[in-house]
């Protein structure tokens, strides 16, 4: 089982480039997550994986071979890739049944019959689709539907297992009962998994590796933990938590007893590691200060270091309740207090952040703390 | 007496099928799968031959390529080059066929290049990775996806085919080559109507017999709809320097198209036929009044008062019908959407379907057998506009019902529940709502009912009477008395009509992408 290396890919279609000098390391029977918003080029990248896109710039390696180089002139069609591939839409045959959908790659390497057929039986017993053999996939439901392209996809035994976004034409129910199910088969099968999707529950819940995507860049690379909280950039502290992440303009004040971070109408002292970096003087001073909700503090009583906002509404999730305030500039915060809060709205409440906050340059919004 | 006639016409709808359904697929294939040159041009010039009525395909073929055994004159080739045809080019079966396929490969092009762009690149994707080769992938993905397509097109080329009179009329019916329509149609004419209702009963269980078959094959539970939702990419081929085929494709379509309509204008030009120099130019058959030596003093078509007056039948039937079918088009559709699941429901789609099965020559039959006397208290209606106006809205529903059920689709539900809950009454809400939002289906209802009102001749052939004229078979009555000039020019002006009516339909189909 190879680990992929991509170094320096680049696809352009037309003006607008898909994926902008990406280079990205999976390790062997790693499961890596390209998570991104819409049009950020992680399914173009997989697809370069896969040999359905021939990158424009770059290389590709799956282990030591070269599946491709635009330097050396390799490109390996996706069939020479042992590759396994579930598509958004699975693309299952519709003329064929379920049976033929997951034999037809042997059939196309001449397998034998007793071969085929042992095979497609262990590979339906594995994803649970007993006596779907012989149905077709439009009399098959959504979810087994799933099943039976992930069957497809690993009959040929692929060393890499590439998903694009395999969940998201699924009822959320079902989503989350096939994000087990996957896991459980790679953590069976071993093989490498890239995984594609926008939906970042997803992502921290299955992966080993999160690769966050912009724009055609790869913007961080890290376990789901460093990812959630350590974020690299405004992006990534934004695009990642639910719900997300504050993101307040602040600047740093600079001052003989210490350094402060300064909303304007509140300032919090900083202290330890961040006052050293903070209080250099070639530090940006405009900032962005970038708080989760549940390292937001709020109570009707008085706190140390405490400021006053106005509740401006609260969501009730069962075991903690979001609640929405308006800061005295206007802006509104999200805070993740306990149920045995009792609010109202338009109610006068304290807020206090705990120390385990970011800083980033407001400029060119990457991580100063 | 009926085997020639119906080993003709059975020949005749299966070579038209086949040549149809070749020229359809291709052309679909270049303009879905293949980035070839010209694809926006070739889409819409794919469309225009079925505008133009398949016999006016025929008309263009005798003036072109007649020889002289026949009706004195000589066609235009013969004239020009002095090459005398044989007869089996000028008559028969191959011209009929080529005439018919020339119109009905249309038919075959929008239902293949509709199931080709269904299919999901994926699906090939996911097939390549098996190691499949590009052939392989073809002949075992693509083509079985889009054989229900491609079956049902066949089919329904066929049955329209085999009821087609027009063609065969013009290149049959002058050197006795009969088929099943053009025998009904004479034994009709000659009083024979025992034999023209059997032959009626025949065409008619022919046809339901290929519509049987059809749903047979394709109604089995392999249904091929797209699977899954989102993930939708189209394949299309490189074909690098070969994307000139498009050009090519173009030319073709726009040569069948314009040449058959300028050869028919250039004749309606002609002071004697067959005789192609400047000083045998003239306006005669437009604009010329009675002359005794040219065509019995028949005056010019612009001039001449049972021309003009099939004309305004003309205009008043189609205008009629399409009006009257399409709002119960909508009506129908509505009452359809809103019982889905019901009886009723279904059995009101299968209702307002049914005379899409049965040959139109057959329609016309029954009419005439139904009302040329009276029917319990309805009086005998032969003879009258009203039946031509029945004939034509029965005709039609298939097409308009199939409209307005996909046009209360696309309303959607909720628009009518949320004028329900402001309390608007069930009369209210169809004018006040149903009706204007779906005013672009109507339109566009209206326009392909009017147009293919306007060309129909198969259907009301044998239900018009001197007072009834319309221009379809007075063209075909001129045509049969050797006033060919006079033929060709009401032939041209329906032609003409009913391209113009094609491009308004266009709009209004363009506006509605626009609006979504």
């Amino acid at each position: 089982m190879p680990e992929i290396r991509i170094k320096g890919v680049t696809k352009e279609f037309g003006e607008t480039v898909a994926v902008d000098g990406v280079s990205l390391d999976v390790r062997n029977r790693d499961f890596l997550t390209l998570l991104g918003p819409s049009g950020c080029g992680k399914t173009t990248t997989l697809r370069m994986i896969a040999g359905l896109e021939e990158p424009d710039k770059g290389e590709i390696c799956f282990g030591d071979r070269f599946v491709f180089s635009a330097e050396k002139g390799v490109s390996l069609p996706a069939s020479e890739r042992r590759i396994g591939f579930v598509f958004q839409s699975y693309a299952l045959w519709p003329h064929m049944t379920c049976f033929e959908n997951i034999a037809f790659g042997m059939k196309v390497k001449k397998m034998s019959e007793q071969e085929i057929r042992n095979r497609v039986k262990e590979l339906m017993e594995l994803l649970h689709l007993h006596g779907m053999a012989d149905r077709y996939p439009s009399e098959l439901s959504g979810g087994e539907q799933q099943r039976v392209s992930l069957a497809r996809a690993l009959a040929m035994e692929p060393e890499i297992l590439l998903l694009d976004e395999p969940l998201s034409n699924l009822d959320a129910k079902l989503r989350v009962e096939m994000r087990s199910e996957i896991k459980r088969l790679h953590h069976l099968i071993g093989c490498t998994c890239v995984y594609v999707t926008h939906d970042q529950s997803e992502a921290l819940s299955m992966s080993g590796t999160i690769a966050i995507m912009n724009k055609g860049k790869v913007v961080q690379v890290g376990t789901p933990t460093e990812i959630y909280d350590q974020p690299n950039s405004v992006f990534v502290a934004g695009f990642i938590g639910a719900p997300s992440t504050n993101l307040l303009d602040a600047s740093i004040s600079r001052q003989s007893d210490g350094t402060y971070i300064d909303f304007g109408f509140h300032r919090i002292a900083v202290t330890g590691d961040a006052r050293t970096i903070l209080s250099d003087p070639k530090t940006p001073s405009e900032v962005v200060f970038g708080t989760r909700p549940e390292d937001v503090i709020i109570s009707e009583k008085e706190m140390t270091d405490a400021f006053s906002g106005d509740v401006y509404s609260f969501l009730y999730l069962g075991t903690s309740q979001v609640v929405e305030v308006t800061l005295p500039n206007g802006n509104i915060i999200r805070a993740l207090a306990p149920v045995k809060e009792r609010l109202k709205i338009g109610q006068p409440i304290r807020i206090a952040f705990k120390e385990n906050f970011h800083v980033f340059d407001r400029k060119s919004g990457q991580a100063i703390v | 007496m009926f085997y020639v006639p119906l080993m003709n016409s059975l020949t005749i709808a299966f070579q038209t099928s086949i040549f149809s359904l070749g020229i359809g697929f291709m052309l679909a294939w270049l303009s879905v799968r293949t980035n070839t040159a010209f694809k926006g041009l070739l889409s819409d010039t794919a469309m225009i031959p079925y505008a133009l009525p398949s016999w006016a395909f025929a008309l263009a073929w005798i003036t072109l390529f007649k020889n002289q055994r026949i009706g004195g004159y000589s066609g235009m080739l013969q004239a020009i080059t002095g090459i005398e045809l044989p007869d089996w080019i000028a008559y028969g079966t191959l011209p009929i066929v080529v005439c018919l396929s020339l119109h009905y490969f249309t038919l075959n092009y929008n239902l293949i290049s509709d199931a080709l762009s269904n299919v999901n690149a994926e699906i090939e994707e996911a097939a390549e990775i098996t190691g499949a080769s590009r052939l392989y992938i073809l002949r075992r993905i693509v083509f079985p996806v889009v054989t229900p397509a491609i079956f049902s097109a066949f089919i329904l080329t066929f049955s329209h085919s085999i009821s087609s009179f027009g063609a065969p009329a013009f290149l049959g019916m002058p050197v006795r080559y009969y088929v099943m329509p053009t025998m009904l149609y004479s034994a009709v004419m000659n009083r024979l109507y025992g034999d023209g209702y059997a032959l009626a009963v025949i065409l008619l269980g022919i046809v339901l017999c290929a519509l049987f078959i059809n749903r047979k094959v394709i109604g089995t539970r392999k249904s091929f709809a797209t699977v899954g939702g989102t993930g939708f990419r189209r394949r299309v081929t490189e074909l690098r320097r070969r994307r000139i085929v498009g050009a090519a494709a173009v030319t073709f379509l726009v040569t069948i198209c314009f040449l058959p309509l300028g050869v028919l204008l250039l004749q309606t030009f002609m002071r004697y036929a067959g005789t192609y120099s400047i000083d045998n130019l003239t306006l005669h058959y437009w604009i010329g009044a009675s002359d005794p030596s040219l065509a019995d003093g028949q005056p010019g078509v612009l001039l001449n008062p049972g021309i003009l007056a099939a004309m305004k039948n003309s205009f008043t039937l189609a205008f009629a019908t399409a009006l009257i079918t399409s709002f119960v088009g909508i009506l129908i559709g509505y009452l359809i959407v809103k019982g889905r699941g019901t009886k009723i429901s279904s059995a009101l789609d299968s209702v307002a379907y049914a005379p899409a099965m049965i040959p139109s020559i057959t329609l016309g039959a029954i009419y005439l057998s139904m009302y040329a006397k009276p029917l319990g208290p309805i009086p005998p209606l032969y003879g009258t506009f009203g039946l031509l106006v029945m004939a034509c809205t029965v005709k039609t529903l298939p097409t308009a019902s199939r409209a307005g059920v996909s046009c209360i689709m696309q309303l959607g539900k909720e628009l009518e529940e949320a004028a329900i809950v402001t309390g608007a009454s069930w009369p209210r809400r169809f004018r006040a709502i149903i009706l204007p939002l779906t005013r672009k289906g109507f339109l566009s209802s209206f326009t392909l009912i009017f147009m293919s009102v306007m060309r129909e001749l198969t259907l009301i052939v044998m239900l018009v009477t001197t007072a009834t004229n319309l221009l379809t078979n007075l063209s075909v009555r001129y045509a049969e008395q050797g006033y060919m000039q006079h033929s060709d020019a009401i032939v041209s002006m329906i032609c003409g009509i009913t391209l113009v009516v094609v491009l308004v339909a266009r709009r209004v189909t363009a506006e509605r992408v626009v609006e979504e």
